[in-house]
């Protein structure tokens, strides 16, 4: 529906029961899927709906963005990514997102969020990134969503998504290796 | 003086390729004689072995291709238990040449299945699926009904399929002489009614194995002239034999047939080829350190020893050690509960247990 940066802040309206995508094509599909689903609204849905909305966390890990909270050798110190103004910042980043979580669990729909590929980019802190990827992984935990995560299969000793799973010549996506393994992990979840 | 052996590799003289080196750091039993791509579909088919291969292939990264995928609802363990996800179509474990043969005959319409159902406690069971339904199906027609689903993923994916690996698991096989099939396992054993007129083993030679899995690729091919085979052999030992021999020269017989026939096969096609499965698991190295007390059940770190292989020959490179695939807990002592010959030990004499 859109790149994962388009779901970080405000990105839809609600009226209650439905919303409405604020990007035009976004909304376009919105409605095609709903469509292809037999509903009218998304209170109206009753198979499982899989979103990564808020999970770019790579973006959020944007250097520059953390640039202000970096100390003399240019780290972000562990101290303040465990801290409660880290977090703050990070709600705030994606929270179009988390109310789009709130919106669901208001509706009582079931939603699970696959992490996404344990890719940093270069325009990214890796340790912003995982840290990142905790506080929003928690928060819409707290939601009612279930996390996918194949952290445990994909990643090699760094954390960091093994080749076999990474799209070549491109640095932040996964490929069909890691899709079909995020398809087996709903299949075994009953999808 | 020079002569053949000579300037053979370390790899072609026993005390240096197996009597040397740590069994663990023993190499390129397998050259494979075609790649497979990461995308390129894998279809899975086999005896009860066969069933680590497609959870191993996508833990890899790779493109195991599932047919028949499981209604929603279903938790991992009812899946399983129900025949789907474990090879990439529902058939259950297909333990011999003839009966892949069958299945494939049937799904390209070359044959006509038989449409007997059995009924037992008002539920209906296939006799040739007997085990993927544990419950039953409710009627006959939905035994039918689900079986053309069946037939229709095995057409879905010998078409789509760029490599086929059937994993050879038996020779002895029981036929129905009633309706001209060989049938998965022994009427009477899981579900059906034994008729000793009716239902006749046959102790499949050599030849036989080779017709059938000719005649099942030919037909194969049929439908997808650029299908290409991986050939193995379960390690799995027979879990007991009808033919009067003793087990253990039974399964030496019965596996040492397939070995032979997959040999064969792959050196008179291009398009097939032999992976060492069964060697990597039974051969002398290991000294049966990956089976199970039971000396029957592969364990998982031997599920994992055999796919190490199979992907660092694929890739052509050393790669570090795989985590051993996740394990289901037994429902019974020692037994792989999903090897549907495995319920035949159900059967064999057990001591009684001493006096309080």
């Amino acid at each position: 529906m859109g790149s994962g940066r388009d779901f970080l802040g405000p990105f839809f309206d609600t009226d209650g029961t439905d919303v409405t995508f604020r990007a035009a094509e976004g909304q376009r599909l919105y409605r095609e899927f709903l469509d292809t689903l037999d509903v009218t609204a998304l209170a109206g849905l009753a198979v499982p709906l899989v979103c990564t909305f808020g999970l770019s966390a790579h973006t959020v890990a944007t250097r520059q963005n953390w640039d202000i909270h970096r100390d003399r050798s240019g780290t972000v110190p562990d101290r303040f990514l465990r801290g409660p103004l880290f977090a703050d910042l990070v709600r705030a980043t994606v929270q179009g997102a988390l109310a789009f979580y709130e919106h669901t669990a208001a509706l009582g729909l079931r939603v699970l969020a696959p992490l996404p590929p344990q890719r940093v980019p270069g325009m990214s802190d890796p340790r912003v990134f995982f840290a990142a990827q905790d506080v929003i992984g928690a928060e819409i935990t707290a939601r009612g969503v279930e996390i996918v995560d194949l952290r445990a299969r994909v990643t090699d000793a760094e954390g960091l998504q093994r080749p076999a799973f990474c799209l070549p010549d491109d640095t932040i996506h996964g490929n069909l290796a890691f899709g079909r393994l995020v398809v087996a992990e709903l299949l075994d979840r009953g999808l | 003086m020079q002569h053949p052996y000579s300037s053979l590799p370390a790899r072609s003289f026993w005390r240096t390729a197996v009597a040397e080196p740590d069994p663990l750091d023993i190499t390129d039993l397998w050259t494979p004689k075609f790649g497979i791509d990461q995308d390129a579909p894998v279809v899975t088919a086999g005896s009860c072995f066969a069933a680590h291969i497609g959870s191993a292939l996508l833990a890899q990264g790779m493109h195991w291709y599932d047919a028949e995928l499981p209604p929603p609802g279903l938790t991992r363990a009812e899946q399983t238990a129900r025949g789907y996800r474990r090879f990439s179509f529902r058939t259950g474990n297909i333990y011999t040449a003839a009966a892949l043969r069958q299945w494939i005959a049937w799904a390209l319409g070359k044959e006509e299945p038989p449409q007997e159902v059995w009924e037992e406690k008002a539920a209906f069971h296939d006799p040739h699926r007997p085990t993927v339904e544990p419950d039953g199906f409710s009627s006959p027609d939905d035994v039918l009904r689900s079986r053309e689903v069946t037939l229709a993923a095995v057409r879905t994916a010998l078409t789509e399929a760029d490599v086929l690996v059937f994993t050879l698991g038996l020779t002895e096989a029981w036929h129905d002489t009633h309706t001209g099939t060989v049938l998965p396992m022994c009427p009477g054993t899981v579900r059906g009614t034994f008729d000793p007129v009716r239902h006749v083993l046959h102790q499949h030679t050599a030849a036989r194995v080779h017709r059938d899995l000719s005649d099942a690729l030919a037909l194969a091919r049929g439908v997808n002239p650029g299908l290409r085979t991986v050939l193995t052999v379960s390690p799995v030992p027979l879990t007991a034999t009808a033919t009067g021999r003793h087990a253990l020269v039974a399964t030496t017989h019965s596996k040492s047939v397939l070995r032979a026939v997959a040999g064969q096969l792959a050196d008179e096609d291009d398009r097939v080829d032999y992976f060492p499965s069964y060697e990597i698991i039974t051969g002398f190295p290991y000294r049966a350190a990956f089976y199970e007390p039971n000396l029957r059940t592969v364990s998982p770190d031997g599920v994992a020893h055999v796919m190490r292989h199979f992907f660092h020959s694929l890739r052509g490179r050393s790669a570090p050690a795989l985590p051993a695939p996740r394990t289901i807990t037994p429902v019974t002592g020692g037994e792989d509960p999903w090897c549907d010959d495995a319920v035949l030990d159900y059967y064999s004499p057990r001591p009684v247990p001493p006096a309080g």
